[in-house]
């Protein structure tokens, strides 16, 4: 029943797009911006590298502002790997869903391929009403270690709905969100988000790759 | 005249065989062993089972074309278990002009489930064989081999409040298996899972485990399995998740082995002759401890849904 309510949901947001009738989507706006930094230590006949991936999308019915800033900083550890801390700040008006999904990538070169590492987290938001939102995403990725954050504030007219993930490798949660209860005034509202660690060994012909996932889902009746 | 020459031809040179081979009784076994062989090819098959039957049947022609056959060689079977402890091997080998030997292999042992499989050869050209397997069992243990001369598949599987079920099929050319299972209830259930695949010189094992020792609702589990070896490629991949329910925060920790629900996921890959490692052990979560879960009612207005899942997953390729 889980898995089916859960399926009904995703099936929910992408149907708030693609069907037409009263929730009918005449415009869409998106953002995507991707940096990727190499460094070359002095022993290493390879590049060591990372970057960030940031991707957002707003629809709506007339007019959506979609503004967007992000601020990244690139550090190398120890001749082995890099540090990356990114934040982004996207703010739109006009919507009637917005997505968003921001991914940390570090990948390095060893003796007998490479390897790399993925941290990611996204989250989808859908309104019947036109509404605004103001999200913070961002992560740190240093080593073996990675973790991030994805806050939402939602405004319809003058009411303000907080709603909040974190997620932490380092310490011992590795999920956590904040809902606004106050939102079961709005039925219809719903808000999907989640986080992904990613590792993938790549060696002697040999391609692995585990992921360590996180999703939740909330529904307004 | 023609149309009679060929049928007293056909009656005096087809060869039909059919054998039925039942072990319904507990513990009672049975072995069967066929050769079948023309001046083309070669075909034998040794079947054993345990409180399971099994029918078969075969067409013995002389040669390909003989009497407007497509083949000269042709048999088909199948068989199911008959009890919810059963087990059964299917093996078959075949030569063409004495040359390019070709085997599939099947054996599946089921506690508290249950099993059905179907076998085809046929000799013509070339020599085409497969067995299709498709098994169950719920709150017990599965162990399963799957092989044809270049790769194999093995399978330990056990379940506690949970049921699993498999799929599989094993062609001289292609080996493909996958199963799915999940909770059957929030509580006290469990799976712990061992599939093993072995091609292209590499082997490549992937482990899982989940146990819900937990007496309140809050969570259910699934998982899965994917195995697929063709003739140049292969794939393993396997996941699990767990689910909340819409009264329960589901909190995942990371580096806790305590808590009431405890997952890992572990991935070994070795060279097949040497046993050599291609790479040092890995899992998920990454730091080789496993993931520890909690669920906590939620206290929200009736009207809002919430649904959390932690899902853990590996796939692995090589060429």
């Amino acid at each position: 029943m889980k898995m089916i309510l859960a399926a009904l949901f995703v099936v929910l947001l992408l149907s708030t797009a693609a069907l037409g009738g009263p929730g009918t989507v005449k415009t869409s706006v998106g953002t995507f911006t991707q940096t990727n930094v190499f460094f070359k230590p002095p022993e290493s006949i390879k590049d060591i590298g990372g970057g960030y991936t940031i991707s957002t999308s707003a629809t709506g019915d007339e007019k959506i502002n979609l503004d967007f800033e992000t601020e990244s900083t690139f550090n190398l550890n120890e001749d082995r790997m890099i540090s990356i801390d990114t934040g982004a700040k996207t703010s739109a008006s006009g919507a009637k869903s917005f997505g968003m999904m921001a991914a940390l990538t570090q990948t390095y070169p060893t003796e007998n391929g490479y390897r790399s590492s993925i941290f990611q987290t996204h989250s989808y938001t859908v309104m019947p009403y036109l509404f605004a939102i103001e999200q913070l995403a961002g992560g740190k990725a240093s080593g073996d270690t990675a973790g991030g954050y994805n806050n939402n504030v939602v405004s319809i007219g003058d009411k303000i709905f907080n709603f909040a993930a974190k997620s932490d490798y380092n310490g011992d949660t590795l999920s956590e969100e904040t809902y606004d209860p106050s939102i079961s005034t709005v039925p219809g509202f719903g808000w999907e988000n989640g986080f992904d660690y990613i590792n993938t060994v790549n060696e002697c012909g040999l391609e692995y790759t585990g992921t360590l996932s996180t999703d939740s889902a909330l529904l307004v009746d | 005249m023609r149309y009679h020459s060929k049928s007293s031809v056909r009656s005096v040179l087809i060869s039909a065989l059919f054998f039925l081979v039942i072990a319904s009784a507990a513990s009672a076994s049975v072995s069967v062993g066929v050769t079948l062989y023309n001046s083309d090819s070669v075909v034998s098959e040794n079947v054993n089972v345990e409180n399971a039957n099994y029918v078969s049947s075969a067409v013995l022609l002389p040669y390909t074309g003989f009497a407007d056959f497509p083949y000269s060689i042709h048999s088909s079977g199948s068989g199911a278990s008959t009890s919810s402890e059963g087990k059964f091997s299917d093996s078959i080998s075949a030569t063409q002009n004495g040359e390019g030997a070709k085997e599939v292999d099947a054996s599946v042992k089921t506690n508290s489930g249950s099993f059905q499989w179907s076998k085809s050869i046929d000799s013509s050209s070339d020599v085409s064989m497969a067995i299709g397997v498709s098994s169950r069992i719920t709150n017990g243990n599965l162990d399963a081999t799957y092989s044809n001369s270049n790769s194999a598949v093995e399978k330990e599987v056990s379940t506690w409040n949970s049921m699993y079920a498999d799929k599989s099929y094993i062609a001289a050319g292609l080996l493909s298996s996958s199963g799915s299972g999940s909770s059957l209830d929030e509580m006290e259930n469990g799976f712990t899972s061992h599939i093993e695949a072995q091609h292209l010189g590499k082997t490549a094992i992937v482990d899982s485990d989940v146990f819900e020792l937990t007496d309140s609702e809050g969570a259910d589990h699934t998982f899965s399995d994917s195995a697929k070896l063709s003739s140049g490629s292969a794939s393993l991949a396997g996941s699990l998740s767990i689910l909340s329910n819409n009264k329960c925060e589901l909190l995942p920790m990371v580096g806790i082995s305590g808590g009431p629900i405890v997952a890992v996921m572990k991935f070994t890959p070795f060279y097949t002759d040497t046993e050599k490692s291609v790479f040092e052990v890995q899992t998920v979560p990454k730091d080789n401890s496993p993931i520890s879960f909690r669920t906590v009612e939620r206290t929200m207005p009736s009207n809002i849904k919430t649904y959390e899942s932690v899902t853990m997953s590996m796939i692995a390729k090589w060429f």
